[in-house]
C-alpha cells in the first residue's frame, strides 16, 4: 500500500520529465545556420569573396540554401526588331516582386526533392519566383514565358541568379553540413537572406534562417557617399583630378625630352 | 589585381582597364578624337553599366584631351581662336541637342534616331575620309613621277581654286586664322560647331570624330592643326559633360576615370609622337578604317539577333 503511494506520489512528474526530454531532444536536433563571414566588407581591391554557411541539428537526408534580397523591381530595356530589320531597345519593361541577388543551392535538383506545389507554397526555388513574378511593359501582346526565360537567362549571365545542386556536404553521423559559395561581386552591397531547409521525403522538415551582408568600406564608402550627397564636389574633384593628370603626364614627357 | 569601382558597383582587372586608355589615348593623340565612340561600347563590354561607362568616359578625356592639347600647344598645333569659336557653337548645339532628344523621348523613337544618327554619320564620315585619303595618296605619288614644270602648273592652278570662295567669302565677320592659315567668317566655324553639337548630343559622344573631318573638309585647315585644335575643343565639352553627369545622374565613377586616365594620358602623349611622324593622309585613312570598323560592328549589331533580349537602359 505504502509503496502504491510512493509510486503515486512521483507520477505527477512523469509528463514533466517527458516533456523535459522531448524538449531536449529536439534542441539537440534543432537545424542551426552560421554564415562566415557574415558581413563582407567592399574595399578597393574586392572582387568577390568565399562564403561557408555551415549548420548542424541537421535530421533529413536533404538540404535546399535559397540566398536572396528582399523582392523588388527591375527595370531593363527589351530589344526588338525595328521595322522588321533592326534588332535594338524598343521600351522599357518592369520586372516586379522579383529579387535582385537569387542563389539556390541543393544536395539535388530541388524538383526532386520538394514537389511544384510545395515549392510554390514555400517559396523554393526559380519556378516559385516565376509564379510569383509581375511584369509591366508597354509591349503588346506580352508573351510573360518568353520575357521571364529572358529575364533569368539576363540574370544568370550577371551572376546574381543561380542554382546548383550537388555541392553541400552533409555529414549524416553528425547531423551537420557544410556549403562553400562564391560570393559575387556583382552582388550590390545590402542585407541578404540565407534560408535552409531540411527536406525529407517530400516534405520540409527543419528550417533556419541567416543574414549576409556586404558594405562599402574606407574609399569605397567616402567616394559612394560624395557622389549622391555632395555632387557639385565629387564632379569637381573628378574634374580636377583629369585635368592635373592630363597636364601632369603632359609635364613629364616634356621632361623626358623627347621631342 | 582587382579594382572595386564604387558607382559602376563592379569589380574590374586593373591592367585591362589601364590597357583600354593607353589603346584610346593612343588614338586621341594620333587623330585628335576623344575617342567615345570606341571607349563607351568596350566599356559596356567588360561590365561597366552603359550610364557609367558614357560618363566616366567623358571624365577620362578630360584628363587625355588635356595631355593632348599639351602636346600639341608645345607643337604649336593649336589654333586657339578657331578652337573657340567652334566651341561656342558646340556647347549651343549640344543645349539644343538635348532638349531634341528629351522631346524625342517623350515621344518615343529616340533610340532608333541615336542608332540611326550613329551609324549613318560613322559611315558617310568613314567612307569619304577613306576614298578621298586614298585619292591624295595615290595623286601623291603621281606627283612624284612628274617634272617641275607639271607639278608648279598644278599647284597655280589650286591657288586659283582656293582663292574662290564665292558665297562664303561674303559672310560679314570674316577672321584671318593665321595659325590655320585660313580666313573665313566667324559665322561659319560657329555654324558648324552648332551642327556637330546638336549631332554629339543627339549620339551621346564628344563629336571628335565629327568635328576633325568638319575642320579638314570645310573649314580647310590643315591635319595637324586641325588634330590639336579638335582636342582643345573637346576637352572643354567633355567638363562640361563630366560636371553635369555627376551633378544630375551621380553616374561618373571616380575610381574608373583614374584607371582610364592613368592609360590614356600616356597613350596621348605617344600618340601625338607618333603622329609627327605619320603623313597627313596616312593619318586620315588610318582613322577611316577605324570609324568604318566601328559602323561594321554596329551594323552586325543591328542586324544580328542578340544573345540577351533584355538590357540596362542608357548607352548606345
Amino acid at each position: 500500500m505504502t509503496k502504491l503511494k510512493r509510486i503515486k506520489k512521483y507520477l505527477f512528474a512523469v509528463p514533466v520529465v517527458l516533456a523535459v526530454a522531448m524538449f531536449l531532444s529536439s534542441q539537440a536536433l534543432a537545424l542551426t545556420c552560421k554564415v562566415t563571414p557574415s558581413t563582407i566588407p567592399i574595399s578597393l581591391g574586392y572582387h568577390g569573396t568565399k562564403v561557408q554557411i555551415t549548420g548542424e541539428g541537421l535530421d533529413a537526408p536533404d538540404l535546399i540554401v535559397q540566398i536572396h534580397s528582399p523582392p523588388g523591381e527591375e527595370h531593363l530595356k527589351y530589344k526588338g526588331k525595328a521595322g522588321g530589320i533592326f534588332w535594338m531597345k524598343l521600351g522599357t519593361m518592369t520586372f516586379k516582386n522579383v529579387p535582385g541577388v537569387y542563389l539556390v543551392y541543393s544536395t539535388r535538383p530541388s524538383h526532386e526533392l520538394l514537389s511544384p506545389e510545395k515549392c510554390a507554397e514555400l517559396s523554393i526555388g526559380f519556378d516559385a519566383l516565376r509564379n510569383k513574378a509581375e511584369i509591366e511593359s508597354n509591349l503588346k501582346d506580352l508573351d510573360r514565358d518568353k520575357w521571364l526565360t529572358e529575364f533569368m537567362k539576363f540574370k544568370k549571365v550577371e551572376h546574381l541568379y543561380l542554382e546548383q545542386s550537388g555541392n553541400i556536404k552533409v555529414d549524416s553521423a553528425n547531423h551537420s553540413y557544410e556549403l562553400d559559395i562564391d560570393w559575387p561581386f556583382e552582388a550590390p552591397p545590402g542585407e541578404y537572406d540565407v534560408e535552409v531547409f531540411a527536406v525529407r521525403d517530400g516534405n520540409v522538415v527543419d528550417k533556419a534562417d541567416a543574414k549576409i551582408k556586404d558594405h562599402r568600406v574606407g574609399i569605397e564608402e567616402i567616394l559612394s557617399h560624395m557622389a549622391f550627397e555632395k555632387p557639385a564636389l565629387y564632379g569637381i574633384i573628378a574634374l580636377v583630378v583629369a585635368i592635373i593628370a592630363g597636364f601632369g603626364v603632359g609635364m613629364i614627357f616634356k621632361g623626358g625630352g623627347a621631342h | 589585381m582587382y579594382v572595386y569601382l564604387p558607382i559602376a558597383l563592379t569589380s574590374v582587372s586593373l591592367w585591362l582597364v589601364v590597357g583600354l586608355g593607353l589603346l584610346v589615348g593612343l588614338l586621341s593623340g594620333l587623330f585628335g578624337v576623344g575617342g567615345g565612340f570606341l571607349m563607351t561600347p568596350l566599356l559596356m563590354m567588360i561590365g561597366i553599366p552603359p550610364t557609367v561607362a558614357a560618363a566616366t568616359d567623358a571624365n577620362q578625356i578630360v584628363a587625355a584631351s588635356a595631355s593632348g592639347t599639351l602636346a600639341h600647344w608645345r607643337l604649336g598645333n593649336v589654333d586657339f581662336k578657331m578652337g573657340l569659336l567652334l566651341l561656342v557653337g558646340g556647347f549651343t548645339g549640344g543645349a539644343l541637342g538635348v532638349h531634341v532628344i528629351k522631346v524625342l523621348r517623350a515621344t518615343g523613337g529616340a533610340d532608333f534616331l541615336i542608332k540611326m544618327t550613329y551609324v549613318i554619320m560613322l559611315g558617310v564620315v568613314g567612307t569619304f575620309m577613306f576614298f578621298e585619303s586614298l585619292n591624295a595618296l595615290k595623286k601623291q605619288k603621281a606627283q612624284a613621277q612628274m617634272s617641275e614644270a607639271e607639278r608648279s602648273a598644278i599647284q597655280e592652278k589650286k591657288k586659283k581654286k582656293a582663292s574662290k570662295k564665292g558665297m562664303l567669302s561674303s559672310l560679314p565677320f570674316q577672321i584671318n586664322f593665321e595659325k590655320s592659315g585660313v580666313t573665313h567668317s566667324a559665322i561659319l566655324p560657329i555654324g558648324l560647331g552648332i551642327f556637330v553639337g546638336v549631332l554629339a548630343a543627339i549620339m551621346g559622344v564628344g563629336g571628335g570624330f565629327l568635328m576633325v573631318p568638319v575642320m579638314i573638309y570645310l573649314l580647310r585647315m590643315p591635319m595637324h592643326v586641325v588634330v590639336g585644335t579638335s582636342l582643345f575643343q573637346i576637352m572643354f565639352t567633355c567638363v562640361e559633360v563630366t560636371f553635369l553627369q555627376a551633378y544630375q545622374n551621380h553616374t561618373v565613377d571616380i575610381v574608373l576615370a583614374i584607371l582610364l586616365l592613368a592609360g590614356s594620358t600616356i597613350g596621348a602623349q605617344v600618340g601625338t609622337k607618333l603622329g609627327k611622324k605619320l603623313h597627313g593622309d596616312q593619318l586620315k585613312i588610318l582613322l577611316a578604317i577605324i570609324v568604318l570598323g566601328v559602323t561594321v560592328k554596329m551594323i552586325l549589331g543591328l542586324v544580328l539577333e542578340p544573345s540577351l533580349l533584355l538590357a540596362h537602359g542608357g548607352g548606345h
